[in-house]
């Protein structure tokens, strides 16, 4: 009782119990952390908290879709200032320098087709065609309409794009509107720190990998005009992973907030920062370098992957961390001993079977068995294939279809039942 | 803004669909019904014209709601000479022009934008601008140019002011 009275003496005002819900980080930390600590404190913020909640109960309304529309075009009919400030002409150096760059490097995103690959031809157009219905008028996915995660929105909209990607030319140029929406809505959705998305926790950095994977395997499918915004968009994207590096050299779930690094996420920021490169944005050698020291030090001496613990007995090995693992040390040309990577491609090879109803373990499987290239790797690349094409009437007993939905399913369909190579 | 500042485009057109929803809610809240994505259109404009204006060290969503609030004051004075004129010269109007009431509008004036009315011009603004457009105390001493202490104090009034009248309204 002496205690409670003796905190209640020194509670701050209600102005400042007010602030402490309103703008939590203009308290002052030692006011801050009586406040969590005081049961009168938070009562009387339970209280302020109902009063703007219900002043919040009003749904927030949308403004006409052609706004932007019309704002731009009032612009663009507006005088312009006949000034040529110095920082605008570095801008539009730094854009043309960019682009020269990306012409130059050529924008190569992937890895040539290794070998003359025996591999199934499946048909992936009922998965575009899926996709083509599915996409709602923003561009992007809305996974919570069919099955999944609201919370995976920016992710499937990566992997879509990445569906769209592995189209025929064709197929892709008459879905250049699809293409351009989805690549504008995750523009439109990125963060000024650089991250797609505004989701936080365990869907962050899935979130942020796969959207700017995505955008960077349409980017040369895409209309010119829009080529130096997705460019921007993709180096802002890569400086978005460089921050959020942990000192280990790995990435955790929700970026530098999460102590621990974990295979999967750090593939992932790997993966999406090599291929950053490849597209001409500008990564530091060093942080690259760094996460694949990290990868590397993940693999274990049976030529497996878990999430961390890659030295411990209870190495609990999962066949989709090893495929992914195995891509991102191929991809990054770290040199194996050749014991090491045989064992590397025996456990891809061991790891087929057991890819039955796991979409995403196909997806990651076939690339990295592409990229290893183990014996009869047609053989189990075609076996593969023939697993997803016969899941595709039971996408949801898929092992992530909680997650992602139909629009994970068709799009890795799309991905996996691609012609070896795409 | 360094980007649109210097002309680009794309850029710009970037800040509008992120802040867009935010700014036509914002007019909303303030009072402003039928004309909030009008509004919204004229801060743009104002915010390309002075973009250059613009310095990066202060926070573009500062600067974006503060040409966001002389847009609404320039509005409401065009109101004020617009209802001073209908006075002024009502009797020689041989068919009254009523306010055309857009059906959205009456949605959108609900049960908390109208709790809104209640409170000064002054203690509404600082409302708007920490529950609805989540600034922080800082930014909006920013935005209406007052000590960061002064809204500490508005936001304080007008909050006991709200839960009062919300409170009332339960119990009727």
């Amino acid at each position: 009782m002496n205690e409670a009275m003796e905190q209640s003496r020194h509670c701050p005002s209600e102005e400042t119990r007010l602030q402490y819900v309103c703008d939590p980080a203009g308290i002052a930390p030692a006011k801050a952390a009586h406040i969590s600590a005081c049961d009168a404190c938070q009562s009387a913020i339970a209280g302020w908290q109902a009063t703007i909640t219900s002043l919040q109960s009003d749904h927030t309304d949308e403004p006409d879709a052609a706004l932007t529309t019309r704002i731009l075009d009032a612009i663009d009919s507006a005088p312009r200032p006949l000034i040529i400030h110095p920082l605008s002409r570095r801008g539009w150096l730094a854009a043309a320098a960019l682009l020269v760059a990306c012409l130059g490097l050529g924008i190569h995103l992937r890895q040539p087709n290794a070998g003359d690959q025996q591999t199934l031809e499946t048909d992936s157009a009922p998965q575009l065609v899926w996709l083509d219905q599915a996409q709602s008028p923003d561009g992007s996915w809305h996974p919570e309409q069919f099955g999944g995660k609201s919370t995976y929105q920016e992710a499937l909209t990566g992997l879509a794009l990445m569906g769209y990607a592995t189209a025929s030319p064709t197929a892709r140029a008459r879905r250049v509107n699809h293409i351009t929406a989805a690549a504008n809505f995750l523009i439109a959705h990125q963060q000024p720190d650089g991250r797609f998305g505004s989701h936080s926790g365990n869907a962050a950095m899935y979130n942020h990998s796969m959207a700017t994977i995505g955008l960077i395997h349409i980017a040369p499918t895409t209309d010119t005009r829009g080529r130096p915004r997705r460019d921007r968009a993709i180096q802002l994207a890569a400086n978005y992973l460089v921050a959020e590096q942990l000192p280990s050299g790995g990435w955790g779930y929700g970026g530098a907030e999460e102590p621990s690094a974990n295979a999967g996420v750090t593939s992932w920021a790997i993966l999406s920062l090599i291929a950053a490169q490849d597209a001409g944005a500008s990564v530091p050698h060093k942080c690259i370098a760094m996460g694949l020291r990290w990868i590397n030090a993940q693999l274990h001496p049976a030529g497996t992957f878990s999430y961390q613990t890659a030295q411990t007995t209870d190495h609990d090995s999962s066949a989709t961390l090893t495929a992914i693992g195995a891509l991102c040390l191929m991809r990054g040309n770290v040199p194996l001993a050749d014991a090491q990577r045989t064992r590397l491609r025996e456990a891809l090879a061991r790891a087929v079977p057991d890819m039955e109803h796991d979409l995403y373990g196909s997806f990651l499987l076939k690339a990295a068995l592409e990229t290893a290239q183990p014996p009869d790797v047609g053989g189990l690349v075609v076996k593969l294939q023939q697993q997803v094409a016969a899941s595709a009437a039971s996408y949801n007993t898929d092992r992530w279809h909680a997650a992602g939905g139909d629009v994970y399913a068709h799009s890795l369909a799309c991905i996996t039942l691609s012609p070896s190579g795409q | 803004m360094i980007l649109a500042a210097g002309g680009d485009r794309e850029a710009f057109s970037r800040i509008v669909t992120r802040f867009q929803t935010q700014l036509v809610n914002f007019f909303i809240h303030l009072g402003v019904y039928n004309d909030a994505e009008d509004l919204t259109q004229q801060t743009f404009i104002r915010l390309y014209k002075y973009r250059n204006r613009y310095t990066p060290s202060a926070k573009l969503r500062s600067f974006l709601y503060l040409l966001a609030r002389q847009v609404r004051t320039d509005w409401l004075r065009k109101q004020k000479r617009k209802q001073e004129m209908k006075e002024r010269y009502k009797e020689h109007l041989s068919v009254q022009e009523s306010t055309p009431v857009h059906s959205s509008s009456k949605e959108r004036a609900t049960r908390a934008v109208e709790a809104l009315n209640i409170l000064s011009e002054a203690m509404r603004d600082v409302v708007v601008l920490s529950i609805y457009q989540g600034l922080t105390y800082k930014e909006i001493g920013e935005v209406l140019q007052i000590p960061e202490g002064t809204v500490k104090t508005r936001v304080y009034h007008a909050m006991r002011k709200l839960r009062t009248h919300l409170e009332g309204q339960a119990h009727e």
